[in-house]
């Protein structure tokens, strides 16, 4: 049994609400990710009617039952779910208490389909974005971090875990406060997923993360960078837009990048021997969001972590 | 040991910042290209284009040797073939026109050393002009054609090289009996058959039966899909059949797809049946016109096609 086990991201496959809606396009993204060596994929969260994989509720309404669904992925090639990115919208802010009953009611199907398709990990965004939550205190990642200890209880009674991921925009944002949620949170229930890329544009060290907090981290997102927003982009109103999706004032067109690329500042090999080091054993999505052509990306991915990854 | 091997055939076009590319002048987007046909499975290329001008890939590598350790530091592991064809007619190049033969000869000669220099295994051609260029085809013309390769076989085979022949649907060998012919005017040493499976189909022609007529000819194929058989003698259509055709904006498609018209799991036991042992190449050309709804990308239809082998034909012959 292989210490790692690599699957592959969705959200390349649905750069708009308008992508990933017929069946044979969804026939065709698991065949690449299967003929690329990706035998588990990560769902992503989604609501409202062109959202077809993006809930429990209407993975059942469109392919009649969850036992079909797998059984559609299997006659793609992909053996099971690994986990669900949960990334509850703008109207769910986990430092506020009021809302923590609504995420957690959110929060429940997930839990149980995954436990029913094999997958091991619900993914969240621990806070709101940090130009909506500003200022950061301690009170409101204690907040936070009760709600995801009363998540990651529930979660792990159907043997799923809940793991913090931490993107470039979110209100954790520096090493410090990424200490701190982890330290209000319960070992026992919330876990640490490193997002290779999202961790060097917010200007953090995925090593020295990964060094510091090996014993919580559960999961992983491989994909690289070119950049790091070096002008605090994330603390402007409307960071998703003007920073994620415009560029910001650096005008970069795209944020995310496949292994392997010229200026890729990600040193995946050092983090891999790292991995290796602390015995590290469970999924390693890879994520390509960005893309402007997925199987190219996925292709690329699988060249680089086959060719070089594997070795180490 | 596996007796298939599986290559693929360098069409290949990509989007970039500056509009669709070609990579193959490029080796920062060869190095991509390469990196993701290898990344799927696939051990050998078959070369088209820019790859087979010596003077372009000696620029951009060194030497030919260079070349060989780009690929294989990237997991290709060999050329498996070059192609070289005259489809447009000129005065110096016209297989059906016994004056020209010579001139046909000395040009397949350096690009034989070319593809000897590269360790490829074959020469594949279309033995003809254009159908409109040739017509009316006659037993001479076919004759013709068939001494002209004759004679470029024997001197492939000083090389080490065996020379194939490939028959495009708008090719003026395209019918079984023309086909019949040709195979029985060229000699066996000398001149293979080289299995088209989409051209063959859209030619009104059944790869399967193609296949078992010439199986102790076919050197190797070239596995692609077609929706459409040319019912509306597209094949005639001057200048060109392939991106003017009034039947489709699209003729070919990567296996495993809806509407798929080659039977490639019968193709495959008629392969097997025959204990065939080398490399077959996966082909996607022109996957990247077609107009706003055909259009397809060659990453993708190239993962499709080699999930298909994998899932599909590997299963049946491997």
């Amino acid at each position: 049994m292989a210490n790692i086990k690599w699957g592959y991201a969705i959200n390349q496959w649905i750069p708009t609400s308008e992508h990933l809606t017929r069946r044979e396009e969804q026939e065709r993204a698991f065949k690449v990710m299967s003929v690329c060596g990706f035998r588990g994929v990560e769902l992503n969260l989604g609501f409202g009617r062109w959202k077809p994989l993006g809930s429990p509720d209407q993975i059942e309404l469109n392919l009649g039952s969850v036992k079909k669904f797998l059984d559609f992925l299997n006659s793609c090639g992909i053996d099971q779910v690994a986990s669900y990115f949960f990334g509850v919208g703008r109207d769910h802010d986990p430092s506020n208490p009021t809302d923590h009953e609504k995420i957690f009611e959110t929060a429940v199907p997930f839990a149980k389909f995954l436990n029913e398709v094999g997958g091991t990990r619900l993914v969240v965004r621990p806070m709101q974005s940090y130009w909506r939550v500003a200022p950061v205190t301690e009170e409101k990642i204690k907040i936070a971090a009760d709600c995801w200890n009363k998540v990651g209880k529930m979660t792990m009674d159907y043997g799923v875990k809940t793991t913090l991921h931490i993107d470039f925009l979110c209100a954790i944002h520096s090493m410090r406060d990424v200490s701190k949620i982890l330290e209000f949170t319960d070992s026992d229930y919330v876990g640490l997923t490193i997002d290779t890329a999202e961790v060097v544009i917010a200007g953090n060290d995925p090593i020295k993360l990964y060094e510091e907090f090996y014993d919580r981290v559960d999961h992983f997102h491989f994909k690289d960078t070119h950049n790091i927003d070096a002008h605090e982009g994330y603390k402007n109103e409307g960071a998703e837009i003007w920073l994620l999706d415009s560029g910001g004032k650096q005008g970069v067109e795209r944020w995310f990048w496949e292994m392997g690329t010229l200026g890729g500042l990600v040193d995946f090999p050092e983090l891999m021997k790292k991995l290796k080091e602390h015995g590290y054993k469970g999924w390693i999505i890879v994520e390509s969001d960005q893309t402007p052509d997925p199987a190219e990306s996925a292709m690329l991915n699988r060249w680089y972590i086959k060719n070089v990854l594997s070795k180490i | 040991m596996t007796n298939i091997r599986w290559s693929y055939q360098t069409h290949w076009m990509q989007d970039s910042p500056r509009g669709p590319i070609s990579p193959d002048l490029s080796i920062k987007h060869l190095d991509r290209f390469i990196k993701q046909i290898a990344a799927i499975g696939f051990e050998g290329i078959d070369i088209i284009g820019v790859l087979c001008i010596p003077e372009y890939l000696n620029i951009m590598f060194g030497s030919p040797k260079k070349f060989l350790e780009f690929i294989k530091e990237r997991g290709i592991e060999k050329v498996v073939s070059g192609w070289i064809a005259y489809a447009w007619m000129d005065a110096d190049h016209a297989p059906h026109i016994r004056s020209t033969h010579d001139k046909i000869y000395q040009d397949c000669e350096k690009f034989c050393k070319f593809l000897s220099s590269l360790e490829a295994e074959y020469m594949v051609t279309m033995p003809s002009n254009t159908y409109w260029q040739v017509e009316p085809v006659t037993d001479e013309k076919i004759k013709n054609m068939a001494d002209c390769y004759n004679r470029v076989g024997k001197m492939t085979m000083n090389y080490g090289i065996r020379m194939a022949c490939h028959h495009e649907f708008w090719c003026a060998i395209r019918t079984v009996k023309q086909l019949d012919k040709f195979y029985k005017w060229t000699d066996p040493e000398y001149v293979y058959y080289w299995l088209d499976t989409a051209q063959t189909v859209i030619a009104g022609n059944d790869p399967v039966d193609l296949y078992l007529r010439f199986h102790d000819r076919c050197a190797g194929f070239h596995f692609k899909d077609t929706h459409h058989i040319d019912t509306k003698r597209d094949y005639r259509l001057p200048p060109d059949p392939e991106l003017m055709a009034s039947t489709t904006k699209r003729w070919f498609w990567e296996m495993g797809t809806l509407g798929g018209l080659v039977d490639f799991p019968e193709l495959m036991k008629a392969i097997r049946e025959y204990n065939f042992r080398g490399w077959i190449t996966v082909e996607h050309d022109k996957a990247y016109w077609g107009g706003p709804d055909l259009r397809g990308n060659y990453a993708e239809s190239t993962c499709i096609a080699k999930w298909y082998i994998d899932n599909v034909l590997s299963k049946i012959y491997e």
